[in-house]
């Protein structure tokens, strides 16, 4: 059920050595973990990597299951990272994936445990770092995760063939040094189009059926007192030896040499594309990557070389270490390094660039720019390459006036959007109520033109996030989670707990029928019947078996009355325990997609079919957009107003509405304007139905003609110029 | 440009969700790799997927014979290192600019200029719809070459999406080293909607040869009204020859559109005493300022029409059943009235548009008598689904709306005519004693627009605004300080800056009057993403 299939790029999988493989790098990886001969694959669903687990579930009649593979997705990071166990005691190939850092913090229990006690199979957690503009998270480094468990950390360059040769090498390093190993994917880079030249699919040499069939355990790798302590030393002395040995041999980091042999630069793989290109700017670099200062490229960010970087430093008066994100662990790091081997080359990183924020283009150039003039004040004198954007003219300080925010909101006929309708209509009832949220799309209604909602505090954590507010008072807290965080966690942590703690507040579930947020996918309270997946598990009955009394159902979000009707009974319900309302409606960009199909079918089939959507009457509209304040649906929208008498726009509907119907349910609950139509037309209407419109249009237009003849409303109409 | 660009094209396109900006972007790649060049194609999708903006990031690399490295490309655009940019909505052209994208030695700019209004517009009381003309200007001045026309009314008229009326543009354009059928190859390998994307391909294709810059057809909205009435009835022609001969030239037009107004909204009776109106306030002007350009009656003729013509439920009642407003319907949908179609009409009349629509006395009489309210109450008021195409829901609607021959005698009536009195008092008064403070009280009745809750918002804020002019007339810029007070009262619904605006003009009576429990400034800041340049 996801939004997007992958159907078409599946089949790319099958290519084999020496075939040319176009696509996408999140498939890309794919790619490279059925060449690695993987046994396992999970993972949880989040962008920038919700495509991987999709290319992955329509992969598995097409090519896992031919191969051997067994895939899941995951009920939370956690479970993935908890899957990874299958690799610590059997020679098994697993990797698992999710957004970090989000994911990783979900995941890090059992993470901890499994890099504590170590791996014999090849296990890889790739990671898609949301970092940076576009990103929907708090700003925070994977990094410092693998530094405090020893865990790996590959940053390979972002095209694809560097990709995918991590990825196999990943699995070979962590095997090396029965480490698990994270591999981590920047946003642009999993969404990066490119090509590799392809190996053949290899299937796993060992199988988890072979596990069952033979279980085996190694003491020595659980952990348990006191084996613990021992793995802290065979993290130190092992396998960070065992480690570094890999990474030199196989030449994982890069070095690229160039004429200046008096400076170099330390860069981090994922920020290197970017480093060529502020160098070509400056004049220092080519198309292709030769440049005049000599890179040491970081593949693995974690852990460092010690001799490789000394021999990169080694005649170097000054480094510049290109380190995206703080705290600036790398840098710490080489000064150590430096420190400790006497080694007086100056390394310079987040003095010359900025400590916070993506590395873009322009920052970096500014950082090398400044760096070199401090350290080769020759270098810069012949700098070519692009001509400075001209300092800002009037008209373009103009467009920051003009230009408006564009905050993410719901999409249009989104059945989420009524139930924020009558939150904000209740909450003008009753006044405000504290309103904790979640993470998935109903976050959007913290934005206007809702402003509903306090806090975030994590995926799954609505409920629990409103547990303090369990005091006597007036008025109970409100929290939201959706149905993919509600599975996530949010039974246990947050209605669990509320029942356990006789809480009184109210928690509403929205429940979309799968994760709308990440992309669609099933979930356990899924409406569709999946093949591969047992779905249709009520939340009601979840909630209702961890002890709920309280608990109502509403199976269509658009009835803003109902919705409204129900949240004013659970505030004022008392003594009852934690009231629960689930909100359900599917999510309409998915149900457009596959209905629109199926009623483009049925005209053609000649059976009846009723389409609908909304207009406005332009001549009672007066201009005054309560109707949106309510709403904000982008087929809502507003058109300079045509009596130039009045000056406020008027509210128009444009073609994209699908007649979800909120429109006129705002109208009946909020008693709004008595300008919206619901028009609805029939195609392959039946004989009857166009003899009764015939009937009834003869009389109405008598009717109305007369009605224009009475009053000389044909001369009455406006005309301007 | 540095030797190293030479073989390469940077092109970003901006575009909203659901837009088909991946679809352009995936157009341009197979076009380029179909043709022996090296792409490289990203996105940042995250949560703009949902409404917000996305920029798709491609480099185009033609290699030479021979050449065996790869080239480095990048994953974002860097400022003065765009050759192209495409924006499929006009703001997104703005924001593009903003970002250092479109520098003037390089830069080819095409855009879409419709507009996709950002909630930030749609949810203003006022008007806050952004200038068009800002981003013409700055893209003119900073773009090396400026594309812009209406793509999205283009993509609707050939049925496809404003993507492939973008990537027609493009190729009209000539910036890209690719022929047409290049091109076009690229929508039919591409195998969704292939015919349609073809017409819209097409139609920008021509567009874009009409020349550089906003080839828009000018839009301008009516300023001036020039009705004339053509009908035979002796009283309209009698009041129009009035209007000709009582009033100055530059009122001809507005009091004849005020007039046209009320004909269509009560008759002839009501028409004429609109004129009368307007010829006292002729006179009131003329008397307090005997040169000028009659700037007090010009605000008024219009004011005052558009509130005598005021929604009652016999005015949407009539609107609604009327053929032109089906007809209108019809071309909206895109359908005609052959085919079979319901209109719904969702309404809800509370109680008072009810008795309102009564005679007057006992209209008072039913809101001030319980029994009678809650029978009224459940016999004609709450929310209602009405369907105006079947005659069960069609004939109610149109014998309220043949009241209007009774409307004089509604309750309504007499309380809009008490207030328009009370207004036109205070004009008068005003216009004696301090006539810049006048002319702002002559925009006030701007403040009372919609229907039920809003309207009796409109209506208290009005009222309120008509007590401060009292109180701030002969001061030192009341005028000046009445606009401020307008202009807060279209900031919120809840009147929370209305209220701060009052109080430090200090008119704390009537800010106390305004009183809103509970309801807090709300302080919403929308931060836009992360800029990479």
């Amino acid at each position: 059920m996801a939004e997007r299939s992958f159907k078409k790029e599946v089949k790319k999988l099958h290519a084999g050595a020496g075939e040319t493989f176009q696509g996408e790098g999140i498939l890309a990886v794919t790619k490279a973990l059925l060449q690695s001969g993987v046994a396992y694959v999970g993972g949880y669903q989040g962008s920038p990597i919700s495509h991987l687990m999709d290319v992955l579930a329509d992969a598995k009649d097409e090519i896992l299951d031919d191969m051997g593979v067994h895939f899941e997705t995951s009920a939370s990071e956690a479970t993935a990272a908890a899957m990874l166990s299958a690799s610590v005691h059997y020679p098994l190939r697993g990797a698992v994936t999710w957004k970090s850092t989000v994911g990783t913090n979900v995941a890090s229990d059992a993470l901890a445990n499994l890099a504590s006690g170590g791996v014999t199979g090849g296990t890889v957690v790739v990671i898609g770092e949301d970092y940076g503009e576009g990103s929907s998270i708090m700003q925070e480094r994977t990094h410092a995760f693998a530094m405090k468990s020893h865990i790996w950390l590959l940053d390979p360059r972002p095209n694809l063939p560097s990709i995918v040769d991590a990825v196999e090498k990943s699995f070979e390093l962590s095997e090396a040094s029965n480490t698990p190993v994270m591999l981590q994917m920047r946003i642009r880079a999993c969404h990066v189009h490119g090509h590799f030249t392809a190996k053949d699919n290899v299937k796993p040499s060992f199988t988890l059926g072979d596990a069952l069939e033979n279980p085996q355990r190694d003491l020595s790798r659980i952990v348990l007192p006191p084996s613990t302590f021992v793995h802290e030393k065979e993290k130190l002395e092992d396998r960070l030896p065992a480690a570094i040995q890999f990474i030199k041999e196989h030449r994982l980091n890069e070095v690229f040499d160039g004429p200046r042999k008096d400076i170099g630069l330390v860069v981090q793989g994922g920020c290197y594309n970017t480093t060529i290109r502020a160098l070509e700017h400056l004049g220092l670099a080519d198309a292709f990557g030769n440049s005049e200062i000599p890179l040491y490229v970081l593949n693995v960010a974690f852990p460092l070389v010690d001799d490789e970087l000394l021999a990169f430093a080694q005649d170097k008066s000054a480094l510049l270490l290109i380190e995206e994100g703080g705290p600036e662990f790398i840098e710490h790091e080489i000064n150590s390094i430096f420190a400790r081997a006497g080694c007086t080359t100056r390394l310079l990183g987040k003095s010359m660039l900025p400590r916070y924020g993506e590395y873009t283009c322009d920052v970096i150039k500014d950082g090398l720019r400044q760096f070199l003039q401090q350290q080769t004040p020759d270098l810069l004198q012949d700098e070519v390459g692009i001509k400075l954007v001209p300092s800002k003219p009037l008209s373009v300080e103009a467009l920051d006036q003009a230009v408006p925010a564009r905050p993410a909101g719901f999409c249009t006929g989104c059945p989420e959007r009524p139930v924020f309708s009558a939150i904000k209509q209740l909450q003008r009832e009753q006044g405000d109520f504290h309103i904790s949220c979640d993470i998935g799309c109903h976050l959007f209604s913290i934005l206007p033109p809702f402003n509903i909602g306090a806090t975030t505090m994590g995926y799954g954590l609505g409920g629990a996030s409103a547990s303090a507010f369990n005091v006597p008072s007036s008025k109970p807290a409100i929290a939201i989670m959706g149905d993919g965080g509600f599975w996530h966690n949010g039974l246990t942590s947050g209605i669990g707990n509320s029942v356990f703690n006789k809480s009184d507040g109210v928690n509403l579930i929205i429940d979309n029928a799968y994760t709308a947020a990440t992309g669609g996918q099933d979930i356990l309270s899924s409406k569709a019947d999946n093949p591969e997946r047992s779905t249709q598990h009520s939340i009601a009955r979840a909630v209702e078996g961890v002890g709920v009394k309280w608990v109502k159902t509403l199976t269509r979000t658009y009835d803003v009355k109902a919705m409204k009707q129900a949240l004013k009974e659970a505030v004022t319900t008392k003594g009852v325990g934690p009231k629960v309302i689930v909100a359900q409606s599917e999510c309409m960009l998915n149900r457009q997609r596959r209905e629109k199909r199926e009623r483009r079918k049925e005209i053609q089939d000649g059976q009846r079919v009723v389409e609908s959507r909304f207009a406005i009457d332009g001549d009672t509209c007066t201009g005054d957009r309560a109707c949106i304040r309510l709403s904000g649906c982008p087929s809502l929208t507003v058109k300079p107003n045509p009596d130039p008498w009045r000056s406020d726009p008027v509210t128009h509907i444009d073609n994209s509405c699908v007649g979800c119907g909120l429109c006129g349910e705002n109208v009946h609950a909020d008693i709004l304007c008595p300008s919206f139509v619901k028009v609805e037309v029939v195609r392959n209407a039946g004989w009857l139905e166009r003899q009764r419109r015939r009937l009834s249009q003869a009389v109405i237009g008598w009717l109305q003609r007369r009605a224009v003849k009475r009053q000389e409303l044909d001369l009455l109409e406006g005309v301007s110029r | 440009m540095s030797t190293n660009n030479k073989q390469r094209i940077n092109i970003a396109i901006t575009a909203m969700g659901g837009q088909g900006g991946g679809v352009l972007a995936d157009w341009i790649i197979g076009m380029a790799e179909h043709s022996g060049w090296i792409a490289q194609t990203t996105s940042v999708p995250g949560v703009a997927q949902r409404t917000g903006a996305t920029i798709y990031y491609l480099e185009l690399f033609k290699p030479v014979s021979g050449q065996l490295e790869a080239p480095v490309l990048s994953l974002s655009p860097a400022s003065g290192d765009v050759d192209l940019v495409i924006a499929a909505e006009l703001m997104e052209a703005g924001r593009a600019i903003q970002r250092g994208f479109v520098t003037p030695d390089r830069t080819t700019l095409i855009a879409s200029s419709h507009r996709a209004y950002a909630v930030s517009e749609k949810e203003a009381l006022g008007n806050a719809l952004s200038d068009p003309e800002v981003i013409h200007q700055a893209a003119g001045e900073m773009a090396q070459r400026y594309l812009c026309f209406d793509m999205a009314a283009l993509a609707t008229q050939t049925g496809s999406v404003v993507s492939a009326v973008l990537f027609g543009a493009l190729c009209g354009s000539r910036v890209l080293p690719f022929e047409r059928d290049a091109f076009e190859q690229a929508i039919r390998n591409g195998g969704v909607g292939v015919d349609a994307s073809l017409r819209a391909f097409a139609a920008g294709h021509d567009q874009a040869l009409k020349g550089d810059g906003c080839t828009d057809l000018p839009q301008q909205a009516p300023q001036v009204y020039q009705w004339i009435y053509q009908g035979q009835d002796e009283g309209i022609r009698q009041l129009l020859a009035r209007v000709e001969q009582a009033f100055p030239a530059e009122l001809q037009a507005p009091l004849t559109e005020g007039v046209r107004r009320l004909l269509d909204h009560t008759g002839l009776t009501y028409a004429e005493l609109y004129v009368q109106r307007m010829q006292q306030v002729l006179q009131l002007e003329q008397a307090n300022q005997p040169d000028g350009g009659r700037l007090l009656s010009q605000r008024v003729a219009a004011r005052l029409a558009v509130w005598m013509a005021y929604e009652d439920t016999i005015r949407v009642a009539e609107i609604k059943t009327r053929s032109r407003r089906f007809q209108g319907l019809y071309q909206e949908v895109g359908i005609d009235a052959q085919q079979v179609s319901y209109f719904h009409e969702y309404l809800h009349p509370r109680i008072d548009e009810v008795a309102e629509t009564l005679p007057a006395g006992l209209g008072r009489w039913v809101l001030k008598t319980g029994w009678a309210s809650s029978l009224l109450n459940r016999l004609f008021a709450g929310p209602k689904t009405v369907s105006t195409q079947s005659l069960r829901g069609f004939l109610p609607l149109y014998l309220v709306a043949r009241m209007r021959r009774w409307r004089h005698r509604t309750l309504r009536y007499a309380l809009e005519q008490e207030r328009i009195e009370q207004w036109l008092a205070l004009l008068t008064e005003l216009s004696r004693t301090d006539a810049p403070l006048a002319l702002e009280v002559a925009q006030l009745p701007e403040l009372i627009k919609g229907y039920g809750k809003t309207h009796a918002r409109g209506l208290r804020n009005f009222s309120i605004l008509c007590q401060a002019a009292k109180h701030l007339q002969g001061q030192t810029d009341s005028a000046g300080i009445l606009l401020g007070l307008h202009q807060a009262a279209l900031q919120s619904e809840a009147g929370t800056e209305l209220a701060a605006a009052l109080r430090e003009a200090g008119m704390d009576a009537l800010a106390h009057e305004l009183g809103h429990p509970n309801v807090q400034a709300q302080v919403v800041q929308v931060m836009e993403p992360q800029a990479a340049g």
